[in-house]
């Protein structure tokens, strides 16, 4: 029996949604500038500090009120400050405190598997094909034994990226390596090759990625079951 | 925070313009990312900012991949009562829905969303999509044309004296 088009529509597009999954990484990604809001609020309040006691002075019956308030509302700065504080070092411990975000989204794209864009082996070729990209794609001593499969446009803490796909092994494994312009307010500090630092493991879903930076890139690499 | 309602609201709108889940959860995705980031802005709806900014990264993704056909239509002179409306007489039956949406391109599918789905005026949906009212006219006009022509629709005949008769 047909309907009209329009109620058919509707029921086409409102049945599917996000999986839980998805929905957690989403109300994840907004938490994580949870605190960000908090420290605005704060920097607020101060400014209101700052502004009532010029006034206070214009009228001493005032005085006690605005004092009040004052203690009042460094009370609450201390407690939002610490539940600043309590909230990042709950999300974020630790010297890479972006470290666990970083290889939580490499390795959900990782075992995503979606198509690639290019399709190329050489990272000249794949240089050339990644136009969009604000910077270029380099090697590096911890990637050289990675053999590419081709690349495709992707997005770390929503910084554009490129996620490049090995060959698969032997053992039909294939690694993903993820290459972003290194951005330390947005990834946090992480371990520099350059100043002798060794690059970190970081494990999610029983999934090994290894992250450092180098040349001004941030690499992320997944490593295939026995590791490297 | 953008709630569980906008979120799935918000990817049904990336589905309507990519058909693709994985494409649609990646638009989400970016918009949000983009809207978090400070200064976040004071917006007491979010939800329209949140569209657009999904609509102008699946453009551009298309756009880069070559795969985004510009479409020109002629301007052509419509009835100024003729609106979204004239598509509410259209009868399908739920198996060819499938078959129907193929047939459309992401601009037509979004079209069509803004309206079912979403609930927007004619003007509105020209707004949204950022296109001169007359040119929306001259789609949905064709696209009615097309729909009909392809058989997979069929038009539900009102009453004597009825608009669609």
């Amino acid at each position: 029996m047909p309907k009209s088009l329009k109620a058919e529509l509707r029921s086409h597009f409102e049945s599917p949604g996000l999986s839980p999954e998805q929905l957690n990484a989403l109300k994840q990604l907004q938490s994580n500038h949870v605190d960000e809001g908090l420290s605005n609020e704060t920097n607020n309040l101060s400014s209101e500090l700052k502004v009532e006691p010029s006034k206070v002075r214009a009228s001493s019956s005032f005085s006690f009120t605005v004092s009040f308030r004052a203690v009042a509302a460094s009370f609450l700065l201390l407690a939002l400050l610490s539940l600043g504080w309590w909230y990042q070092s709950s999300m974020d411990s630790g010297p890479w405190p972006k470290a666990n975000a970083i290889a939580a989204e490499v390795v959900y794209n990782h075992l995503k598997q979606r198509p690639l864009d290019f399709p190329d082996h050489e990272l000249t070729v794949l240089n050339r094909r990644f136009s969009q990209l604000d910077f270029r794609l380099q090697r590096s001593s911890l990637s050289d034994d990675f053999q590419l499969a081709g690349g495709r446009y992707c997005s770390l803490l929503s910084i554009p990226a490129a996620q490049l796909r090995s060959v698969k092994n032997a053992a039909g494994v294939y690694e993903t390596l993820y290459q972003v312009d290194y951005r330390e307010n947005v990834f946090g500090p992480l371990p520099i090759l350059a100043d002798g630092q060794a690059a970190i493991v970081n494990y999610h879903k029983g999934v090994a990625v290894e992250i450092w930076v180098d040349k001004g890139i941030l690499f992320a690499r997944t490593l295939g079951e026995e590791g490297r | 925070m953008i709630n569980e309602q906008q979120l799935n609201r918000l990817y049904r709108y990336a589905l309507s313009l990519c058909s693709e889940p994985d494409g649609a959860y990646d638009l989400v995705h970016g918009a949000i990312g983009r809207f978090i980031e400070p200064p976040v802005p004071d917006i007491p709806d979010p939800m329209p900012y949140l569209m657009r900014s999904v609509r102008n990264a699946f453009i551009d993704q298309q756009r880069h991949r070559q795969r985004y056909q510009h479409q020109v239509f002629d301007e052509e002179y419509v009835a100024q009562d003729y609106d979204m409306k004239v598509l509410e007489s259209l009868l399908v039956d739920e198996h060819l829905l499938g078959q129907l949406l193929d047939l459309l391109s992401s601009e037509e599918r979004e079209m069509l969303f803004l309206w079912a789905v979403e609930g927007y005026s004619t003007q509105e949906v020209a707004d949204l999509l950022n296109m001169p009212k007359g040119s929306l006219l001259s789609k949905i006009h064709r696209l009615r044309k097309r729909l009909l022509a392809s058989g997979l629709v069929n038009e539900h005949i009102q009453g004597e004296g009825g608009r669609y008769a």
